[in-house]
């Protein structure tokens, strides 16, 4: 199941003093099973972007293609096949332990599928397998969801999403406020979701992050895109022209270059590959 | 002089588990001091503590010679200013110059002498062209340097940073990390608490107290701390870059300084 924008424009408020055209002549693809990281400062369209995807917003103009879906102004009747819209795409919100609000971690992600016609009993169940993907035991079940620390709240809240079973999972800065180690074991899961078929769309302030896990970026500035590539590629040019910061990765690569010494780009992904790949070409 | 001194300080929510489990360590004046450790550390807490929003169980914190608790709140608060982590949870006027007013008016400050600090102020922060913007148009750096100038108007002797910077995105935290660094050097006599878990961060300032599970490991200077390695990375804490760096190179059979630059790093890998 693949996704397309084409030609996409989004205007909040429009034919008001307020309006404000946050998104200008989208057009890409993500294919299926890839690992696309969004990236681009604060206000760019980011997230206006992604709630396009299970049409929480409808373009302006221009459609957006999920399957056989077509999220467009012109094609009211598709709106009424919008539940199986929200089944593929699963939405993870920034700060998304704000949105718990069950007494048990059982009921909190068995509340979704409820709502999809689950009976109790097999949503419970659904509840118990999907927070092992979250990498929480059961001991977690009928503990308040309240009572857990920032990191396992936001896994308790992406499993409610993954309770759905959704194809595409969408996160919006997942990472932002947890610690070095809940940030590591986050995308572990996340990877590890990827790794068994599930479409990532990840949105983040940290180039880290898109150097290590992405297949593709997508960079955004002022509501257009501004850059389609793989990490490779993106951060082999200089990207503060899109305010990006180079990754100090590729910034050792780069001096390491400059100094003659050959590595091979395609080897490091991390920084553990970065040193074995410097001693191995050392050892030359 | 020591500006705070907390002793055995002990602490907990629910009257079962200790959140802050006999802590002890003093908060020089003049100093710029970082707090770290991982989420759920207690160290927000202990900022909660130090601004008298909570009150001790056991243990002490005296606090510009007074000890922390209801009563002296007031005074106490007098002297301490705090910026939080989320920037639109402490944005209260409708427009910058209101927020800033917030605190002023509340010190019942004389509003001929109100529009003359908040221009000072706002200048502090660079946000002297954004009086007149109302918060929806600000980013999250932009609100934070706000709040900053708030409670420097108030001429506090301490600021404590609760996570500041967490969700900012890098360019916001950048100027944060600029204000701070203005902020010392026009006024070598304010103290700075700063709370965080970003190790980077932390190594700017003069002093760091890790704490692990509501206590204290370790505390030193950013070098000292740096020798404990091991346990910062067991307790979950990102070294620099640099560091790690260094190390895994070592492990490799370089032997290479982290004290070096980058540059010079490079240039001996390269040799």
């Amino acid at each position: 199941m693949s996704i397309k924008f084409n030609q996409v424009y989004y205007t909040y408020s429009p034919k008001t003093p307020f309006e404000n055209e946050a998104l200008k002549n989208i057009n890409f693809e993500i294919k299926e099973g890839s690992f696309t990281c969004l990236v681009g400062h604060t206000g760019c369209g980011k997230s206006t972007l992604i709630q396009h995807l299970n049409g929480l917003l409808v373009p302006s103009s221009g459609e957006v293609v999920v399957d056989d879906y077509v999220n467009t102004k012109k094609n009211r009747k598709m709106r009424r096949k919008l539940r199986d819209l929200r089944k593929k795409v699963g939405l993870v919100f920034q700060f998304s332990e704000n949105q718990l609000f069950e007494e048990t971690v059982e009921d909190d992600i068995a509340f979704g599928p409820q709502n999809f016609g689950v009976k109790k009993e097999d949503a419970k169940l659904i509840a118990k397998e999907t927070l092992k993907l979250v990498g929480l035991d059961e001991s977690f079940l009928k503990k308040s969801p309240f009572d857990l620390s920032g990191g396992e709240k936001r896994r308790v809240a992406i499993a409610g999403v993954l309770a759905l079973k959704p194809d595409v999972l969408v996160l919006d800065e997942p990472t932002a406020g947890l610690d070095p180690k809940g940030t590591k074991e986050l995308l572990a899961m996340v990877k590890n979701l990827n790794d068994s078929g599930k479409t990532i769309i990840l949105v983040t302030h940290d180039i880290n992050i898109v150097y290590e896990y992405a297949d593709n970026v997508i960079v955004m500035d002022n509501g257009e895109v501004v850059k389609i590539a793989t990490p490779s590629e993106l951060f082999s040019e200089n990207v503060e022209k899109y305010s990006l910061e180079t990754p100090m990765i590729q910034k050792v690569t780069n001096m390491c270059f400059a100094k003659g010494l050959k590595l091979d780009i395609n080897k490091i992904k991390n920084l553990e590959s970065l040193v074995d790949e410097i001693a191995k070409v050392r050892s030359k | 002089m020591n500006l705070i001194e907390v002793k055995n300080l002990s602490y907990s929510y629910d009257g079962k588990i200790n959140v802050l489990d006999d802590v002890s360590f003093v908060v020089e004046a003049g100093k710029y001091i970082s707090i770290i450790g991982h989420n759920g550390s207690g160290k927000s807490t202990i900022a909660k503590l130090l601004t008298c929003l909570l009150e001790p169980k056991s243990g002490s914190i005296v606090a510009f010679g007074l000890k922390a608790n209801r009563k002296n709140a007031r005074e106490i608060r007098s002297h301490t200013g705090i910026v939080f982590q989320n920037p639109d949870n402490q944005f209260i006027g409708s427009t910058v110059r209101d927020d800033i007013a917030f605190g002023l008016e509340n010190r019942q400050v004389k509003h001929e002498d109100m529009e003359g600090i908040i221009q000072e102020f706002a200048s502090k922060v660079n946000m002297s062209e954004y009086l007149d913007k109302e918060p929806e148009n600000l980013s999250g750096g932009q609100k934070q340097r706000v709040a900053i100038a708030g409670i420097l108007a108030m001429k506090p002797d301490v600021v404590i940073f609760d996570e500041a910077t967490s969700m900012l995105d890098p360019k916001g935290r950048n100027e944060i990390h600029e204000t701070i660094k203005f902020m010392r050097k026009e006024n070598p006599n304010l103290t700075l608490i700063s709370i965080t878990h970003d190790l980077e961060e932390a190594f700017a300032s003069d002093h760091i107290i890790v704490l692990n599970k509501g206590k204290v490991s370790f505390e030193g200077s950013p070098k000292e701390v740096l020798q404990h390695r091991k346990e910062l990375e067991e307790i979950g804490l990102d070294l620099p870059f640099k560091e790690k760096l260094v190390s895994l190179l070592n492990e490799k059979g370089f032997s290479l300084s982290s004290d070096e630059s980058l540059e010079r790093i490079v240039g001996k890998i390269c040799q």
